[in-house]
C-alpha cells in the first residue's frame, strides 16, 4: 500500500521520515530489481544506488505524494540505466569455446536454474521492453498500477506489453537460429 | 491466440521470473543501505559548509588584493578557443568523417565532467567532419569550425522525424562544414518489430551543401525494416549507406551497402547482405561502419548481444562490392581460435585514420585465463592492409581512439578503477589515466574525437533519456578537463 508521507522539507524530522520510507522500501526494491537485472548482487547494488539518488532528491516528494511509486520509479530508472549499460557493453565471459554463451550474456543465478533459451530472448530486447516484463511478470502489477510507476495512460502500457511480447517471440525465434548455428 | 494474447508464453515468462526471485535480504542489506544513506547526507552537510567557507575565503583575499581583474582570471576557466591549437605533429588530425549515433545513456552518478560540473546541453546526435564538430538538438543542425568554440545554426530536414519504434533515425553524416546528408524513415513506415516480412522501411536521403540551410530529398532504394542504418561520407561526392539486419532480425531481413556517387543525387545498391540460408556464402557485416576513401569501406563488430557470424572488422576496398575479413593478431589467439565478433570481441568504433596510410582501432577483448577486461589498440602504417597490436592495457574501451599525434592517443575505457580515459604518450609503449579523470567524476564517454594535438571532443551518455541523448564535451588540453559545450539557442 502507498504510505502517505508528510511534509519534506527540511529539517531533522522531515528528513527522517525520508529515511525511514526508504529503508521500509528496499526490501521490495531490491525483489523489483532482481527481476529486472536478473542478478541479485548487481539489484543490490542499484538499489543502494536508488536509495541515494531518492535521498538526494527528496524535495521530490511532496506531501501528499506516493512514496511506493516515487521510490519505485527511481529504481526502474537506475535498473533501465543499468541494462542500456549492459547492452553497450555485454559482459565478457573467458574466451574458450567452451565459454561462448550463446546471446552473449553471462547467465544471472536465475537464468541458471531456469529457462535459459527464454533468459538469452529477454536479454535481446530493450532496456524498456526487459523493464516492463519484470514490471508486469515478475513484480505482477495491473495494468493501472504499470501505468502509474510508467506516467503512461493505460492504454498505451497495453499497446507495449502486446507489442513487447511479440517482440519476445521474435526474439525467441532469433535466439533459436543462434543456438543451432552453434551446434 | 486470438486477441494478440499469447498465455502460453506469458506462463512461461511468468515461471521465469518467479526462479529470479531472491529471496529474503541478508541481515546486513538493509543496514548497509541506511549506511550509505548517512554518509550521504553528513557529506552533504559538509559540502555545504565547505562551499560557504570557499566563498568566503574568496571574498577576504579579493578584498585583500583589490582588484577584480585577478577575480576573473581565478574564476573564468580557460576558453577552448583561447589558445591556439598547437600544430599536431602527424600529418594532421584524423581526415574521415564520421558519426556516431546517439549514445546509451549511463548511470545518474556518471553525468558531470571532472572539472566543470555543470550540465551540458542535451543532443540528439553528434558527429565529426575534417575541420569540425557537428550536433544536432531537435529541428536544429549545428556546425563548428572552430574546435566547438561557436556554432552556426542549420536546420535538419523537414522529414527528419523517424518512427517510434527505429532508435536509429535520422541518421547523419557530413563530409565538410557545407555537405550533410540526413537518412530519415520515409512516410508510411510499418514497424510491428517483429521482423514480419510485412514490416516496411523505406528510407529517404535528405541532402544539403549549404549547412543545412536547404535541403534536397531523394530515395533510397530498397525496403529495410529491422536493420540498423549507417552511414558515411567521405567527401562531398560519394558516400555509403549500410543497412546491417539487427541481431534480432538476422537471418529473416536482408542487408546491403547502398552507394551514391553523385553527392546523393542518386543511390545505388551495390552488394547485398545475406538472409540466414545465404550466410556462408556472404556473412554479415557489423554496424560499426566507416569509409577511409571513396572506395574503402569498414565494418565492424558492435557491441552486439550475439553470436553473431560476421567478421570482428571487414573491409571492403571496390567501394562496397565485396568484402574480406581483416585479420587483426592476437585476436584468434585470445579467443581461443574462435571468433563471433560482437559477443565477446567487438570494437569501441570504427577505425581512426589520420592519412591514407595511418589508422587505430580499438578492441574489447579479455583475457584467456581471468577474463581481465582488455582495451586491444591495433595499429595499421599501410592504409589497413596489415595490423599489428600494439598494446592491450587493462579496461574496457566505451570509445574509439582519439589520436592526438603520432605518439599520443586517448581511449576511454569505462570499468578501470581510478580512470575514466587512458593515455599513452609513446606510441602504445605504457599506457596511465590522465590525472584528474577518477572513475568517480568522470563522465562515462561513449566517443571521442581528438581534433587537433590539444582539442578533443567527447560525448557522453544523458541519463534516463528516451530516446537516448548526449552531451558534448570539449577539452582543450589534451584531454586533461572537460568542459559542456555550450551550444546556442534555436
Amino acid at each position: 500500500m502507498a504510505e502517505r508521507v508528510g511534509v519534506l522539507t527540511s529539517g531533522d524530522l522531515g528528513d527522517d521520515l525520508v529515511r525511514r520510507t526508504l529503508l521500509a522500501r528496499v526490501d521490495a526494491a531490491r525483489r523489483l530489481a532482481a527481476y529486472i537485472l536478473r542478478d541479485a548482487t548487481a539489484a543490490e547494488d542499484a538499489v543502494q544506488q536508488a536509495a541515494l539518488l531518492a535521498w538526494d532528491r527528496r524535495r521530490t516528494l511532496h506531501a501528499d505524494g506516493d512514496a511506493d511509486g516515487w521510490f519505485t520509479r527511481i529504481v526502474v530508472n537506475v535498473c533501465r540505466d543499468e541494462l542500456r549499460r549492459r547492452a553497450r557493453r555485454p559482459h565478457l565471459v573467458a574466451l574458450t569455446p567452451e565459454h561462448a554463451v550463446p546471446g552473449g550474456q553471462v547467465p544471472g543465478p536465475g537464468d541458471r536454474g531456469g529457462d535459459e533459451e527464454l533468459a538469452a530472448a529477454i536479454a535481446r530486447l530493450t532496456s524498456d521492453e526487459q523493464t516492463l516484463l519484470a514490471l508486469r511478470f515478475g513484480r505482477e502489477l495491473t495494468v493501472p498500477a504499470l501505468a502509474a510507476i510508467l506516467r503512461v495512460p493505460e492504454g498505451t502500457v497495453k499497446s507495449r506489453l502486446h507489442s513487447t511480447l511479440r517482440r519476445l517471440r521474435a526474439a525467441l525465434d532469433a535466439e533459436r537460429r543462434a543456438r543451432e548455428d552453434l551446434q | 491466440m486470438t486477441d494478440g494474447r499469447d498465455p502460453e508464453l506469458e506462463a512461461r515468462v511468468r515461471a521465469l521470473y518467479r526462479t529470479l526471485d531472491p529471496g529474503p535480504a541478508g541481515a546486513g542489506f538493509e543496514h548497509r543501505v541506511a549506511q550509505a544513506v548517512d554518509r550521504r547526507a553528513r557529506s552533504r552537510e559538509r559540502r555545504r559548509w565547505a562551499v560557504s567557507s570557499a566563498a568566503a575565503s574568496i571574498v577576504v583575499a579579493l578584498a585583500v588584493l583589490g582588484g577584480l581583474r585577478l577575480a576573473a582570471q581565478v574564476a573564468t576557466p580557460a576558453s577552448p578557443s583561447a589558445s591556439a591549437p598547437a600544430p599536431s605533429p602527424v600529418p594532421s588530425a584524423p581526415t574521415k568523417p564520421a558519426a556516431i549515433a546517439s549514445a546509451t545513456p549511463t548511470s545518474p552518478a556518471a553525468t558531470a565532467p571532472s572539472t566543470s560540473p555543470t550540465t551540458g546541453t542535451a543532443l540528439d546526435r553528434v558527429g565529426w567532419f575534417p575541420g569540425g564538430l557537428w550536433a544536432v538538438r531537435g529541428p536544429s543542425l549545428l556546425v563548428s569550425t572552430d574546435d566547438g568554440a561557436t556554432w552556426r545554426i542549420g536546420t535538419m530536414p523537414g522529414s527528419a522525424t523517424s518512427p517510434e519504434q527505429d532508435p536509429w533515425l535520422p541518421v547523419v553524416a557530413m563530409a565538410d562544414a557545407s555537405h550533410a546528408v540526413v537518412l530519415t524513415a520515409a512516410p508510411g513506415a510499418v514497424l510491428t518489430g517483429s521482423g514480419s516480412a510485412s514490416d516496411v522501411l523505406h528510407l529517404i536521403a535528405s541532402r544539403s551543401s549549404d549547412g543545412g540551410r536547404t535541403w534536397t530529398s531523394s530515395a533510397i532504394p530498397g525496403n529495410w525494416p529491422g536493420t540498423i542504418v549507417s552511414l558515411a561520407f567521405p567527401d562531398a561526392q560519394h558516400g555509403f549507406v549500410q543497412v546491417m539486419p539487427d541481431r534480432m532480425y538476422a537471418g529473416v531481413v536482408e542487408g546491403a551497402v547502398i552507394a551514391t556517387t553523385d553527392g546523393g543525387r542518386t543511390w545505388s545498391i551495390v552488394s547485398r547482405q545475406a538472409t540466414w540460408a545465404q550466410r556462408p556464402l556472404n556473412p554479415w557485416l557489423g554496424s560499426e561502419f566507416a569509409a577511409s576513401d571513396a572506395t574503402t569501406l569498414w565494418a565492424g563488430a558492435n557491441a552486439e548481444a550475439g553470436p553473431v557470424a560476421h567478421p570482428v572488422l571487414a573491409v571492403s576496398r571496390d567501394a562496397g562490392r565485396t568484402w574480406q575479413g581483416v585479420t587483426l593478431p592476437g585476436l584468434a589467439e585470445a579467443v581461443g581460435g574462435t571468433v563471433y565478433g560482437g559477443t565477446q570481441v567487438w570494437l569501441a568504433g570504427p577505425p581512426t585514420f589520420t592519412s591514407a596510410t595511418d589508422g587505430w582501432l580499438a578492441a574489447a577483448g579479455s583475457e584467456t585465463k581471468n577474463a581481465n577486461q582488455l582495451t586491444l589498440v591495433f595499429r595499421t602504417t599501410d592504409g589497413g592492409r596489415r595490423w599489428s597490436l600494439v598494446s592491450q592495457p587493462l579496461g574496457q574501451p566505451s570509445g574509439g581512439v582519439a589520436v592526438l599525434d603520432a605518439a599520443h592517443w586517448l581511449v576511454p575505457v569505462d570499468n578501470l578503477p581510478g580512470s575514466g580515459i587512458l593515455q599513452t604518450d609513446d606510441g602504445g609503449g605504457a599506457w596511465s589515466p590522465l590525472p584528474g579523470a577518477g572513475a568517480a567524476t568522470t563522465p562515462w564517454l561513449v566517443w571521442i574525437h581528438a581534433l587537433d594535438a590539444t582539442h578533443v571532443a567527447a560525448a557522453t551518455p544523458v541519463a534516463n533519456s528516451y530516446p537516448d541523448r548526449v552531451t558534448l564535451l570539449l577539452s582543450s588540453d589534451a584531454g586533461r578537463s572537460w568542459t559542456p559545450a555550450i551550444l546556442p539557442s534555436p
